[in-house]
């Protein structure tokens, strides 16, 4: 009997728990205090605002492929993400003898289908709501930089003046690139620096907002300016924040003043793609200048988004995560993701970048999934494998050419030069930049100094290199929107478009005719604030208009 | 303690030996059911209730009794207990009563102690393995379904190894239903009931909801299912019982669901053409197709599917679907001796997946008990399970969702299949990843439990338990490097292959003690009140740890070898979480004879999940139950009648580490490690979501005739009401804030139902039974509160405060011109009404385009529920010369709709053979491309796709033949063959291929979680399996 006493004992001492046994730590994460109490977690975090592209979707490669899209670079009928509906043309007129009428087949404009998507069960249930995701990837960034800012400025940690100043101007950067994307894309924004979990429910203009990041990128300047190029603690630090596939190969360190002319780019980037051309003033034209004077030069390296070569390991998970994997049929066969009619009919004769980079399909797509007639093209992509530019069939190296300049480009602040000098009347002095674009990418077009083109010309040439040079750099929709391609009733004219041949009731009944249509796209020229946001952040009264 | 023991022998023996011994009596106890002789029958002499002994194996039994002895009484679990008069010839046999009125005479489950059904004050239901449906051949799910009254047991895949979602009366969360699952009075993870086999269980208690099932503490507020082994009897031979199955499985297939016709340009011969205007064909070198072109229905309203295919076609389900066969055998040996009993056995399952490849199952067994002194038993159960398969993923979709004349089976010149037969959207080979992928998992799972059990003579009981259940999971993905193939397309992401090797631990320990005092105010104090108490205390506890590793290997070389070492970049990730809960139940138990008693107790928990410093979290329990029929002078109707309630709360603990603040990490390979904030916040408030439940019911026994027919009914009801408070969820936030969501307490939920149980002799003659058995339940939960007042929707699903759970909220196709938006304007203004009409589906069509007009996408109406409006079973077996059973099984879901995502991506593709069908659109007649293609709504849900997914299914239809009797071999205790059928039969309006195979998905195939939703979406599920099966069953 004693001994079944003590074995109940035993039974009974060995299932018993102290109440500190129960202070059981998630063993797989780090917590804010632990991992923040050093400069290398700091760093770690500053490294992790990259993740801030990837919640489950790149959101960078989503949204600058619904720029092309909109841009008219390329197209997917796919309703995935609400793509075919950020796309949706509202009518397509057929060229004489025809002039037939082509509706789009949802019989809603963008703008209004884009309403009636902004709804919750749209924006998680059948993930339609297009106007989410540029909305996160602002915000998701701008609250680890907020985080960032914070845990930058804990007492317990001793970085020197170069790694600090660098890391702060690192949280301002986003900031600034995660207000600019708001503020040119959104009718309005919320501005918010907490790091609580809460929000500010004083929404800002769009205006606002671009003051906001424009602000953030001052500082970010005033922060990098007293850094001497050659700072190893800067060069050691950036290194640490930028990962290898995002850094240019060789690896060349973004200088301080590198990176505070490609702000100075951004700035100007700013003002150009909010202001509709006509309403562009001198005033507009001189800051542009002024900044893009002291913008990117080439030979200037930018931030940028490449591919890594293994999946797990970066920010590319999978062939849809990065545009150039997205727009290969062979990554993403199906899903004809091509390069528009509209886009190919820019290219100039004899421009090596069309002969390289665009190849003709064996069998066009027309009427794609029957979901619009612009939907069809007989080109597709060459991939970087085969001696293109903006396609890659594979994850297969790092640095240029697979890595896109998601926050501007020497090109971008040439061809911007480009415009305010040819806008000033000063033609050649503007083609020169046009000039210096398509050399560097060995287009092979003959130079336009001395043509004589007359303004309407020059221009004409700065918005085909415009399209060409800067192909699949998140800015073909700011373009299409402020030269008032959007605008209802102005659209594109003699604008390529494959029409079947059952439309046209010709033979042979399965061909189609590209014809030069008119495209009257009227698309919203900003959009709605997302249902995501005003629904659980109801903005106050007397507030800007969060819809159009 | 020994002083105590030691009086009480003293007692036993003085009170034997006071009376004098006069006669011997002998006698057989058997059992009435078979004339088996029963082992273990406990003999007493009633004037002498201390005085008596048990049956040997052959059932006999021999007894001294005083000459003042009138009866004896003869007890054993499963019999009714059954008084005899001693006769003069000093010669008693009995033929005990099977107690299958009342499925098991004590339970367990929900009540601590083993207890009487009659005493039962909550509801306990049992299933006994020999009700179990024949064709439960694979897995206890199987023999679950259908059979309780309140537990929905949904299979919602064919494919072998799938568990099932059970469903126990409502729901009280809304992340989860599964139920608490224990075998043998410990808990262990809820997939058992999948790994176990079912020849080794005896019998299976089911408590529905937390009123019982807050014994398990916080994990029984979904109900509890326990599972009872099949154990050796002391003093019983040596058994041995060999069972041989076979099954014939294939899919069902309820519907074709491709159009016959097509709406392609042609020539003049019918061929359909490119968009080079050449007839389609394969290329004889890659076996792509050209991509047709479509005529041009969104210009052209009048283009009609009515064109015939002049191309051999393909019925792609049945192309990626074989005839299996799956082979069961089990072999078990039970017998015990005075001082111990022992149970082994042995089962392989070997089941072909009529998708691709194997499944199997090794299931070993060991139970024994001893008995070293009196009042002192040990147990040891073990259960071993070894399943292997290598089962491919097999994306269904493409199987349902290809062109007509694409032949799957088609093999290019290197002899492989076509991984992308056609470049429309999708039009994947399924097929194809049977020559460039291998797959293989295995889970070795150790199920080790030790039970140390004293009873005093009198008073107390000390009962100790200790188990573990272990698994280690090895599973490994090798899709081969397939460079240099003649298809420029590949199987898989990369050409060059990659290798993926996952490994898991996982272990759950539990440990409880418990101690019970129980009284008797007549025979422990004299006192003349017949008056039973029980007090028990336990003390528990439950540790999960689990770890995993997963290595990926890309790039592989061409030659095997294929390993991780030799890939050419490699990747991997681990992950470790363990998870600590103890706790101790007082509870107290009165019992006033057989007239009526209450329970009063609590338990209190504390968590890891609430650290260090947390609190316990304390949930009292109360039962009270009544029987009047005591009162009843005449018992020859009502036999027994039993009113019970029962109170209970239960609670839902957060996630292991929901409520720690940490970063996500991740990896940017040489770059390093980063840190980032969490999109889904965790959130360190969070509380503890607590169920309370009360259940009130009656258990009525009725023996209405005395002749052939109803001379046995069992009647119970049980009327349920729960509500649940905190409910977790993960709450949106809004996006500015720097994430999506935060884990909260944001719900509220409550639900009632009925559950109601009828078991009948319908009919019983001397060569004839008919036993019906009938199941019904009706349950509903809707949600009370979204503590931030917005509506949560995902998929088809909505959870809005005052709505239903599982409730869809979907755009309508309008149904009349003037229908209003819900800003009270008219969708089509008056002046443009002439340009619509009302086609001859009811729906509202554009005259312009033959497009139907829908609501907005922000005008949601509620649509139907995917939960049923009653589940019911009937369950009947017939038994004829005692030798042939037949016996049916019918399951009924009644009022159940479902969403038919296959038919929207069939509409998107415009193949669904609903496209073949006429509509008149103001007069004009045909299979309008334009019209069904505008439903399409890019897969956003739209009532159009709403089914009623009500079903009637004959679950088990089996015929057994007792040849016991026609062999008369000595050597052979029973044998018996039986044919049997599954799934045989389905009568249902559903137009899809199963409607029992769906689950809470989003329109992409993405798994809803925390919505409560867990069934209704039809989604290329793999289709149930319809089975012919032969069985033979020996007994030694």
């Amino acid at each position: 009997m004693k001994k079944i006493i003590a074995l109940l004992a035993i039974v009974l001492l060995l299932t018993n728990c102290k109440k500190s046994d129960l202070q059981l730590d998630d063993p797989n994460s780090p917590t804010p205090g632990g991992s923040l109490a050093s400069a290398r977690g700091v760093e770690q975090f500053a490294l992790g605002m990259w993740s801030k592209l990837q919640p489950g979707l790149n959101l960078l490669s989503h949204t600058t492929m619904m720029h092309s899209f909109m841009g008219d670079e390329q197209y997917t009928s796919a309703g995935n993400w609400g793509w075919r509906y950020v796309s949706q043309i509202d009518k397509i007129t057929l060229p004489a003898p025809y002039n037939t009428v082509v509706p789009n087949v949802l019989g809603l404009t963008q703008g209004d289908q884009l309403k009636a998507l902004n709804n919750l069960s749209a924006t998680n249930g059948s993930q339609t709501n297009a106007l989410v995701y540029e909305w996160n990837m602002g915000y998701y960034i701008n609250g680890q930089a907020n985080f960032l800012l914070q845990a930058i400025e804990n007492p317990a940690i001793t970085l020197s003046a170069s790694k600090k100043a660098t890391l702060q101007a690192w949280a301002y950067w986003w900031k600034g690139f995660a207000y600019s994307r708001i503020g040119s894309m959104y009718v309005a924004g919320v501005i918010n620096n907490k790091t609580d979990g809460t929000t500010v429910s004083t929404y800002s203009t769009r205006e606002q907002i671009i003051a906001e990041a424009n602000v953030n990128f001052d500082k970010a300047a005033a922060l990098l300016a007293p850094i001497a190029a050659n700072d190893a603690e800067y060069a050691a630090t950036m290194n640490a924040i930028i990962p290898v596939f995002n850094r240019p190969i060789p690896n060349v360190t973004i200088t301080p003043q590198m990176w505070i002319r490609g702000m100075n780019t951004y700035k100007a980037r700013n003002i150009m793609v909010n202001k509709k051309v006509t309403a562009l003033t001198a005033a507009d034209l001189t800051a542009i200048k002024t900044l893009t004077t002291a913008g990117l030069v080439q030979g200037d390296i930018t931030f940028l988004f490449g591919i890594s070569a293994v999946a797990a390991e970066g920010i590319v998970g999978n062939t849809q995560q990065h545009p150039y994997l997205w727009n290969t049929n062979i990554n993403n066969a199906g899903w004809n993701i091509n390069p528009s009619e509209r886009l190919t009919q820019d290219f100039k004769d004899g421009d090596q970048r069309r002969v390289k980079g665009i190849s003709t399909l064996a069998v066009p797509v027309v009427d794609n999934q029957s979901r619009g007639i612009q939907f069809g093209s007989r080109y597709n992509f060459t991939t970087i494998q085969n001696g293109g530019f903006w396609s890659s069939q594979a994850r297969t190296g790092v640095g240029a050419p697979f890595t896109i300049s998601f926050a501007g480009s020497w090109e971008e602040n040439a061809l911007m030069r480009a415009e305010v000098e040819i806008r000033s009347n000063q033609i050649d002095a503007g083609l020169a930049f046009v000039d210096q674009v398509r050399t560097a990418a060995a287009s092979g077009l003959a130079a336009t100094v001395g043509t004589g083109l007359n303004q309407a010309d020059a221009l004409e040439e700065l918005r085909k290199e415009r399209r060409i040079g800067l192909l699949l750099k998140g800015l073909a929709f700011y373009d299409a929107r402020r030269w008032g391609l959007t605008e209802k009733g102005k659209g594109r004219k003699d604008a390529i478009v494959l029409i079947p041949n059952s439309v046209l009731k010709i033979t042979p009944a399965g061909g189609f005719t590209p014809l030069p249509c008119f495209i009257d796209y009227n698309y919203l020229d900003y959009w709605d604030v997302p249902v995501s946001e005003f629904s659980y952040n109801a903005p106050v009264a007397g507030g800007p208009a969060i819809a159009n | 303690m020994r002083k105590l023991v030691q009086s009480f022998f003293i007692l036993v023996a003085l009170s034997v030996t006071a009376f004098a011994q006069e006669r011997k009596v002998t006698g057989t106890v058997t059992s009435n059911e078979d004339g088996s002789a029963i082992a273990g029958v406990t003999v007493k002499v009633k004037e002498v209730p201390n005085l008596g002994t048990t049956t040997t194996a052959d059932g006999k039994f021999s007894l001294s009794v005083p000459t003042n002895a009138k009866k004896l009484t003869f007890s054993f679990l499963g019999f009714t207990t059954t008084e005899v008069t001693i006769t003069s010839t000093n010669v008693v046999n009995v033929s005990l009563k099977n107690d299958a009125q009342t499925l098991g005479e004590v339970v367990v489950t929900g009540v601590g102690v083993a207890t009487s059904k009659k005493l039962v004050p909550i509801e306990v239901s049992t299933l006994s393995s020999k009700d179990f449906p024949k064709s439960a051949t694979t897995n206890i799910n199987q023999a679950l379904q259908g059979q309780i009254a309140g537990a929905q047991v949904i299979q919602r895949s064919g494919t072998p190894g799938a568990g099932a979602q059970i469903i126990l009366r409502g729901f009280t969360n809304l992340s989860g239903t599964t139920p608490l699952i224990m075998i043998d009075g410990i808990q262990v993870q809820s997939d058992l009931l999948t790994d176990l086999d079912p020849n080794i269980v005896d019998r299976i208690e089911v408590v529905k909801g937390s009123a019982g099932g807050m014994l398990y503490g916080a994990q029984g507020g979904n109900g509890v299912i326990q599972i009872f082994t099949k154990k050796g009897a002391k003093n019983s031979k040596l058994t041995i019982d060999f069972s041989s199955k076979y099954s014939n499985d294939r899919i069902i297939a309820l519907n074709d669901l491709l159009a016959t016709k097509h709406h392609w340009v042609t020539d003049a011969a019918g061929n359909i053409l490119d968009a080079n205007s050449k007839p389609i064909e394969r290329n004889p070198l890659t076996g792509v197709w050209n991509n047709p072109t479509v005529m041009p229905f969104t210009i052209d309203k009048t283009v009609k599917n009515d064109k015939t295919i002049n191309l051999p076609t393909f019925d792609h389900v049945q192309q990626g679907n074989r005839v299996a066969n799956t082979y069961a055998n089990s072999l078990n040996i039970r017998g015990g001796a005075e001082r111990y009993d022992y149970a082994f056995g042995t089962s392989y399952l070997s089941q072909q997946d009529v998708f691709s490849n194997n499944y199997s199952r090794l299931n070993m067994n060991l139970n024994f008990g001893i008995n070293p002194v009196k009042g002192l038993n040990f147990r040891s159960a073990t259960q071993l399970v070894s399943s292997y398969d290598d089962l491919l993923a097999g994306n269904r979709f493409n199987l349902v969702n290809s062109l007509q004349w694409i032949d799957f089976e088609w093999k290019d010149p290197s002899g492989r299949y076509v991984v992308k037969p056609s470049l429309l959207t999708d039009n994947n080979n399924s097929l194809s990843e049977r020559d460039a992928r291998t797959v293989y998992n295995k889970t070795p799972r150790i199920i080790q439990s030790f039970n140390l059990n004293y009873k005093f003579p009198k008073f107390l009981e000390f009962d100790a338990k200790y188990s573990l259940d272990g698994r280690a999971y090895e599973g490994q993905s090798h899709t081969f490097n397939q460079v240099g193939r003649t298809q420029a397309l590949f199987w898989g992401g990369n050409i060059d292959g990659s290798i993926n090797r996952n490994m898991q631990n996982f272990r759950v320990h539990y440990g409880s003690a418990s101690a019970y005092l129980r009284t008797d105010f007549k025979d422990d104090f004299n006192l003349n009140i017949p008056l039973k108490t029980t007090t028990q205390f336990t003390y528990d506890a439950r540790q999960t740890k689990s770890e995993s590793f997963s290595l990926t290997g890309t790039g592989l070389p061409a030659f095997p070898p294929y390993t991780i070492t030799s890939a050419g970049t490699k990747s991997g990730s681990d992950s470790y979480s363990e998870s600590l809960v103890y706790g101790f139940l007082v509870n107290q138990t009165f019992d006033y004879d057989n007239l009526f008693g209450v329970s009063a107790g609590f338990r209190s928990d504390y968590s890891s999940a609430f650290g260090g410093q947390g609190k316990a979290a304390t949930f009292p329990r109360g039962t009270v139950y009544f029987n009047p029929s005591e009162f009843f002078k005449n018992k020859s109707v009502i036999t027994n009648w039993k009113l019970r309630a029962a109170y209970g709360e239960a609670g839902v603990q957060p996630g292991i580490y929901d409520r720690q603040v940490t970063f996500d990490r991740g990896s940017y390979g040489e770059s390093g490690s980063y840190l980032s904030t969490r999109t889904t916040a965790r959130n360190p408030d969070l509380r503890i979501q607590t169920t309370t439940e009360l259940e009130v019911g009656t258990d009525l026994n009725l023996t209405p005739s005395k002749g052939n027919w109803f001379s046995d009914l069992v009647l119970n009801a049980t009327y349920w009401k729960r509500t649940s408070e905190d409910v977790l969820q993960n709450a949106p936030v809004a996006p500015s804030t720097g994430g999506g969501a935060t884990i909260d307490n944001l719900v509220g939920l409550k639900g009632d139902g009925l559950d109601l149980s009828l078991d009948m002799t319908t009919y019983k003659s001397e060569n004839f039974n008919w036993n019906l058995g009938v199941r019904w339940a009706k349950t509903k939960t809707s949600v009370t509160y979204v503590s931030n007042n917005i509506p949560i929707t995902n998929g088809v699903f909505y959870l809005a405060p005052g709505g239903d759970l599982g409730a869809l909220y979907m755009q309508r196709p309008l149904t009349s011109i003037d229908q209003l938006k819900p800003d009270g304007t008219r969708y089509i203004p008056e002046a443009s009404a002439a340009g619509y009409t009302v086609a001859s589906s009811g729906y509202v069509v554009n005259n312009a385009n033959y497009n139907v007009v829908l609501t907005a996408a922000n005008d949601l109406a509620l649509v139907g529920n995917v939960n049923p409006d009653f589940t019911a079973s009937f369950i009947n077996r017939f038994t004829i010369f005692k030798k042939f059973t037949v016996s049916a099984q019918l399951d009924w879901i009644k009022g159940v709709n479902t969403y038919n995502q296959t038919k929207q991506w069939l509409y998107r593709d415009r193949l669904s053979t609903d496209f073949d069908k006429p509509v008149n659109i103001g007069g004009q007649e045909g299979a309008f491309v334009a019209y069904y293609n505008s439903l399409y709504n890019t897969n956003t849900p739209l009532s159009h796709f709403v089914e009623d997914g009500s079903y009637v299914r004959l679950r088990d239809l089996s015929v057994t033949y007792d040849l016991t009797n026609v062999l008369k071999q000595k050597w052979v205790r029973n044998i018996s063959v039986t044919a049997t059928g599954r799934n045989l039969a389905t009568w249902t309006k559903y137009k899809g291929l199963d409607p029992e195979t769906n689950s809470a998905l989003t329109n992409q195939g993405g798994t809803i979680t925390g919505l409560g939703s867990f069934t209704g979406v039809d989604y290329y599920g793999a289709p149930n399996l319809k089975s012919f099966q032969f069985s033979i069953n020996v007994g030694f």
